[in-house]
């Protein structure tokens, strides 16, 4: 682990992202943070569940679920004042929507670091 | 008379004006005024300004045609032009032109055309501007205009030039002027140069300032000429002003290049004419009807209306016109007062006496007849009612007429008129001495009845007699008179006379001595005369009696015989030759003459003193001629009865001797007289015959003179006819002219044939289709070999005669060449048929560019045919002309769906798209072209089309919009793979960026569980390589899908499938993240069996199943892994990372649920996974959406 980078310690992370294996080491990764990861979901709808029932304080969504977009996903924090951290392996397309634009991203594959500072960021926008 | 003193300008002008020629013409002028130019030296210093009738709309040549006649400059006058010397000016069309300020001014006119009289209007002006410096000319032309210009001109103390009506074109206008005697000059126009010249040098024109208005020393030496024309012409100008006597008298010797006034009077001494010319000049007259109309406005207000209204119905009303010149005043108060007796609703029995001293003004004005503009200030009513309308004069009524009685009259010499209501006597005294102004105004005075009238003119008034007349208007001049008649202020000039004015054809002369009333004093003069003066008789020179006074009869007894006056033969006996002797002695004497005489009465005697005395007949000391003698007879003794003795009786028998010769010298004498009277009767009757002669030849004269004018006037129409017809035959000529031209010249063959189809005409051209000559006119037609072939021609020719209706026919000639052959009816100008008109038209090149045109046609229609592209061809209302094949096929519709459609309504309305409205019904019009204008349209039933169009607006035919192309290209395919490359090109990025993130994630996992660095690598690159395998399936199936059996035998492969591994399940295409995460689980599971499970050792087997099955949230997909014969197997005291991922990849990729059995026989692994988010057809494009 990297030491520099920034823990944020109980900070309570939705991750949205639909490969196992990425979601795994994902949430490895914001432990490692000494984020406390409140749930995983690899759809919208889940997603969307879970924003509802709240007890976050932030979310790391993948931008393609499945081909889906993560839009309404977006939308739905927020409209609740919660920050994000898009994590993407897209570039960006002037095509998408000012939220998602405008929003905080970190380009997969990400270090710890990088990871930490676009949390930070996100956190520190609100 | 209303002579008018004429303006002067008192201001010297400096330098000297210009003298100014103006020239009048109208018919004929042009040529009058080059004759004139042509005799004109250039450098004569005069400016010539030339009024002719122009016509009004048209540009006037008249400035170029007289430059060629003249080396002065000419032009033609624009308003304001300063006149210069030695330059010609010409009017401009539809103008009025005026000299104002040494300056020529252009007006519009202001009488309607017709009614214009532009030269008057130029000649008014000039002689206002120059006075007796304006020199006008009138020219060639008809009608009158010109005159009333000239008559202003010669009032101004100008001077008129007229053409001699013998040599102009048309003597009107000349003749007009010239009956007015107001010609100062009548000659040719090429003479008159010659005389401008002389006028110009003389001492009148070039400064009549030196001559004129000098009454300190009013008229040096022109007494002379005043006694000439007393004596010569009885006219006595002796009380008229000097100044305007001397002006007008200059004048005349301008005309006359005379620059002494001996001379002049020698002149007038030797022409008698020239006396009666000068004298008709010093009286010039300018008058007018209504003139001053608000001065005739005063008069009828103050005098006429109260007159009418107080005068009793019928009663007789005298008004005296004096110096009524040529009788338009006398005429306009004749109106005003018969208008005024018609308001008052009364008749009187009105006289008025007009009367003037020129005879010739008197005889125009007895004639009353004048030109339409002299009637102008009546306005219409009054021209109406008392005057007639002759061929562009007015002549006054009869009853208007019969009003007026002319008369001659001199004012300062002949005894005026009496008991008169009103006198006018306008502008006339201003001419004459204050003296003799006195004298006329007492004259009025006396001649009004008490309260009368008296109307002067504006610049006159009663003088210092305001004692006998009061004003009733003092600013128009109207006064009443006041008091008694007075004869005593009055003296009538009759003993100056030298010449009885013949008695007016009015009332007759007063008889003045009646007509005087006894005055104390006369009577007692006439009462002592009789008591005390002696018995007289007043004689003339001659010796004729003229008053006897007292008792004259003891010395005079009436002869025998005819009556007589001669004193002397009334005489008594003794008294006769010494009388005579005495009477002829006085005569030359101014002292009497006393002689006695014996009077034999019977036998008595008696003394008798007679005493001649001249007596003076006036104040002043009489002319011999006018002398008179009184002869007084006064008794010197009583009578004696008897003979005195001292008497001898020698002289006696002498006397008695002489007196017997003398008796029988009378008798002879007598009888000599009666001889001489007998044959004067004689005389007499043979006079009456010739006067009734001449009265006859004098009838036959105007018989003659009515049928010249109307000779004249036929004459003239006659002219305008000839004139009109000459007009007409050049209009035809040169119509037949242009026919000819027009004919002959077009490539038109043309046949024109009569009705029994023989040649009557032939253009040309027409030789080269028929044999023709030009003698064949009049041949048949079918007579003559044709090199066209038209076997029909006379056919159809002899069906147009039938039915009327033209033919047509395309017809080849020999030399190859198409003709259009057409046959029409020959019309006349009644409409009668006359024939056929046939004309051959060469259409060989217009046949030639039809059959270019359908040639091209059919190209552009293969090309549009052989194009791939669907193509459109509209018409401008945007229908479909014509579809091409490719088409009706791309959008699956047949010709009769399209053709004569508007493209909107194509397809039931699936061509009804905005973005092609817009294309055709806004863009194009602006653009003729438009290319790759691309459009998407969803079409009923074939979905999403993205078209490219192509369109062209053709150049416009006629009235009718341009055709347009639309070409079509439909590029939905090609947009769908953009579109799709584009998604994949995302997703590819996506998927390396994921690939790399589960690569790292695979490698950090590994790396935590592996217990060595040969262990990590195993697992790693086991790892690595499943995923590379699920990549290569889902790259091989397209990334559309792949079958679940297919994925699980590549995976388990390397286990031995069909050996140690089974698998069995119904062909179900996973979606290719399913197919990734399944492949991902298999190697999971076989990785653990190898390891730790059935594959472990040398015995195992594993078994995979998979089947549709009914779950609680719908269908899903369930997978069985189920181990057998392996090692028995233990649940693990921790959960490995490898059950992990199983059940991970599971929920979160398959999304559905993975379960793990440790069953001690065998591992077995379930799962359960929703159908539908895992099993499709193949790959969803929409990404993202």
């Amino acid at each position: 682990l990297n030491a520099e980078a920034q823990s944020f310690p109980g900070l309570r992370v939705l991750v949205v992202e639909d490969e196992a294996f990425i979601a795994l080491h994902v949430e490895d990764m914001l432990r490692a943070l000494s984020c406390e990861v409140i749930a995983t979901a690899s759809t919208v709808d889940a997603a969307l569940a879970c924003v509802r029932n709240g007890g976050i304080d932030c979310a790391l969504l993948d931008l393609n679920l499945h081909g889906a977009s993560v839009l309404p996903v977006a939308e739905a924090l927020a409209d609740f004042g919660l920050p994000f951290v898009l994590a993407t392996g897209s570039p960006r397309r002037e095509s998408d929507p000012a939220l998602l634009l405008d929003a905080r991203r970190v380009n997969k594959p990400f270090s710890l670091a990088s990871l930490s500072a676009a949390i930070g960021d996100a956190l520190s926008r609100k | 008379v209303l002579h008018e003193e004429p303006r002067r300008d008192e201001t010297a002008q400096a330098p000297r004006p210009v003298p100014v020629v103006a020239l009048g013409a109208s018919a004929g002028g042009i040529e009058a005024l080059g004759q004139f130019f042509d005799a004109m030296p250039p450098d004569s210093g005069m400016a010539f300004v030339a009024v002719l009738h122009l016509d009004p709309t048209h540009e006037s040549q008249l400035a170029h045609i007289l430059s060629q006649r003249t080396a002065m400059p000419v032009l033609e006058i624009e308003d304001g032009m300063e006149i210069e010397r030695n330059r010609v000016y010409v009017i401009a069309p539809n103008a009025s032109l005026e000299v104002r300020d040494g300056h020529l001014r252009l007006s519009e006119p202001q009488v309607p055309r017709g009614q214009r009289r532009p030269v008057d209007v130029l000649f008014a002006s000039l002689a206002e501007e120059r006075q007796e410096r304006a020199i006008a000319i009138v020219l060639s032309g008809t009608g009158n205009n010109g005159t009333h210009g000239l008559k202003v001109v010669k009032g101004a103390g100008g001077c008129a030039l007229v053409q001699d009506p013998r040599t102009a074109r048309f003597d009107g206008m000349p003749r007009s002027a010239i009956d007015a005697g107001l010609a100062d000059y009548v000659l040719d126009a090429c003479a008159m140069p010659e005389v401008l010249m002389r006028l110009s040098r003389h001492g009148y024109f070039t400064d009549p300032d030196s001559i004129a208005g000098d009454e300190a020393a009013p008229g040096t030496g022109i007494e002379p000429i005043i006694t000439l024309l007393r004596t010569r012409e009885g006219r006595d100008f002796r009380q008229y002003k000097r100044g305007t006597l001397a002006r007008r008298i200059h004048r005349r010797m301008g005309l006359k290049s005379i620059d002494a006034i001996e001379e002049y009077v020698e002149l007038l001494r030797a022409e008698p004419v020239e006396a009666a010319a000068l004298a008709r000049d010093l009286t010039i007259t300018v008058t007018g009807f209504l003139r001053d109309p608000e001065a005739w406005e005063a008069l009828v207000a103050r005098v006429l209306a109260p007159l009418a209204a107080e005068r009793d119905d019928g009663a007789p009303v005298r008004m005296w016109v004096a110096g009524c010149a040529t009788g338009e005043e006398a005429y306009t108060l004749a109106m005003l007062m018969t208008e005024q007796a018609d308001t008052a609703g009364k008749a009187f029995d009105l006289k008025i006496f007009a009367t003037d001293s020129q005879a010739e003004s008197l005889g125009i004005a007895r004639e009353g007849v004048y030109p339409e503009a002299a009637l102008e200030a009546l306005g219409a009513e009054r021209r109406q009612r008392f005057f007639t309308k002759l061929d562009g004069t007015y002549e006054v009524q009869k009853a208007l007429r019969e009003l007026v009685v002319f008369a001659p009259h001199d004012l300062l010499r002949d005894p005026p008129f009496s008991r008169l209501d009103v006198v006018t006597c306008r502008n006339l005294m201003i001419y004459l001495q204050p003296e003799a102004q006195k004298r006329s105004i007492r004259l009025m005075h006396f001649a009004l009845r008490e309260g009368g009238a008296l109307f002067l003119g504006s610049a006159e008034s009663v003088g210092h007699h305001e004692e006998l007349f009061e004003p009733l208007s003092t600013k128009w001049r109207v006064f009443r008179r006041l008091g008694p008649t007075r004869h005593d202020i009055i003296d009538f000039p009759v003993l100056g006379s030298t010449r009885r004015p013949p008695a007016p054809d009015g009332p007759a002369r007063h008889d003045l001595p009646q007509a005087r009333q006894a005055t104390p004093a006369d009577l007692v003069r006439r009462t002592l005369s009789e008591r005390f003066a002696p018995a007289s008789v007043l004689v003339d020179r001659q010796g004729r009696a003229i008053y006897f006074h007292g008792a004259t009869g003891d010395f005079l007894e009436p002869p025998r015989g005819e009556p007589t006056r001669d004193v002397a033969a009334m005489a008594r006996d003794g008294l006769g030759a010494r009388l005579r002797g005495a009477l002829r002695r006085a005569a030359g004497a101014t002292e009497p003459v006393t002689f006695t005489a014996r009077i034999r009465q019977g036998a008595s005697r008696r003394e008798v003193l007679v005493t001649i005395a001249p007596v003076e007949p006036g104040p002043k000391p009489a002319r011999d001629a006018d002398r008179l003698l009184l002869v007084s007879f006064q008794p010197a003794a009583a009578p004696q009865a008897d003979m005195p003795a001292s008497e001898p009786e020698a002289a006696i028998a002498d006397d008695r001797l002489m007196e017997e010769e003398l008796r029988s010298t009378r008798a002879e004498l007598r009888i000599t007289i009666e001889q001489m009277e007998s044959a004067n009767e004689e005389l007499k009757a043979a006079n009456e015959e010739v006067t009734s002669m001449n009265e006859e030849l004098q009838s036959t004269n105007e018989e003659l003179e009515t049928s010249k004018e109307e000779l004249q006037s036929f004459n003239e129409e006659l002219h305008t006819i000839n004139s009109q017809l000459q007009y007409k035959v050049r209009e035809l000529q040169e119509t037949t002219d242009d026919l000819d031209n027009l004919l002959s010249g077009s490539d038109l063959a043309t046949l024109f044939l009569d009705i029994d189809l023989c040649i009557t005409w032939f253009s040309p051209k027409s030789r080269d289709l028929l044999d023709l000559l030009p003698s064949d006119v009049g041949r048949p037609a079918g007579s003559f070999a044709r090199k066209v072939d038209d076997p029909e021609l006379l056919v159809d020719a002899g069906k147009v005669l039938n039915t009327l209706a033209p033919r047509d026919a395309e017809v080849r000639s020999q030399d190859g060449r198409w003709f259009l052959r057409r046959i029409q009816p020959y019309r006349t100008h009644d409409s009668r048929i006359a024939g056929v008109v046939i004309t051959f038209t060469d259409i060989t090149e217009r046949k030639a560019a039809a059959d270019a045109v359908d040639e091209a046609r059919v190209f552009a229609e293969s090309i549009i045919g052989t194009l791939r592209q669907p193509l459109l061809v509209l018409d401008g209302e945007l229908r479909v002309e014509s579809a091409n094949p490719a088409f009706e096929e791309a959008f699956n519709l047949r010709p009769e769906d399209t053709l004569g459609r508007l493209v909107f309504d194509l397809d039931t309305g699936a061509w009804d798209i905005p973005e092609l409205r817009q294309l055709l019904l806004d863009i194009l019009p602006r653009n003729s072209e438009l290319n790759a204008f691309a459009i998407s349209h969803r079409f009923e039933g074939r979905g999403l089309r993205h078209l490219l169009l192509n369109a062209r607006r053709l150049p416009r035919r006629g009235e009718r919009p341009g055709q347009i192309l639309l070409a079509i290209e439909d590029i939905t395919d090609r947009v769908e793979a953009q579109d799709l490359r584009e998604v994949l090109i995302h997703e590819l990025s996506h998927r390396v960026k994921n690939t790399l993130a589960t690569v790292q994630a695979i490698a950090s996992h590994s790396a935590h569980q592996a217990r060595s660095l040969d262990d990590f690598q195993a697992s790693f690159n086991g790892r690595l390589q499943a995923l590379s395998r699920a990549h290569d399936l889902l790259v091989e199936a397209g990334w559309t899908g792949s079958d679940i059996g297919e994925l699980a035998h590549r995976t388990l492969d390397a286990y031995g499938v069909g050996e140690r591994v089974t698998l069995d399940g119904p062909p179900v295409t996973l979606r290719p993240q399913a197919g990734v995460a399944m492949v991902m689980i298999l190697h999971e599971l076989a990785t653990n069996a190898a390891k730790y499970g059935a594959l472990s050792g040398a015995e195992g087997h594993v078994s995979v199943m998979w089947r549709r099955a009914e779950g609680p949230g719908g269908e899903q997909l369930h997978l069985d892994w189920t181990e057998t014969a392996g090692p028995r197997v233990e649940k693990p005291s921790r959960r490995g990372f490898g059950t992990l991922l199983v059940e991970r990849l599971a929920s979160n990729d398959l999304h559905g649920e993975a379960s793990i059995d440790y069953d001690p026989t065998g591992l077995r692994c379930t799962l359960k996974l929703p159908w539908s988010a895992n099993i499709g057809p193949g790959p969803n494009n929409e990404v993202e959406t």
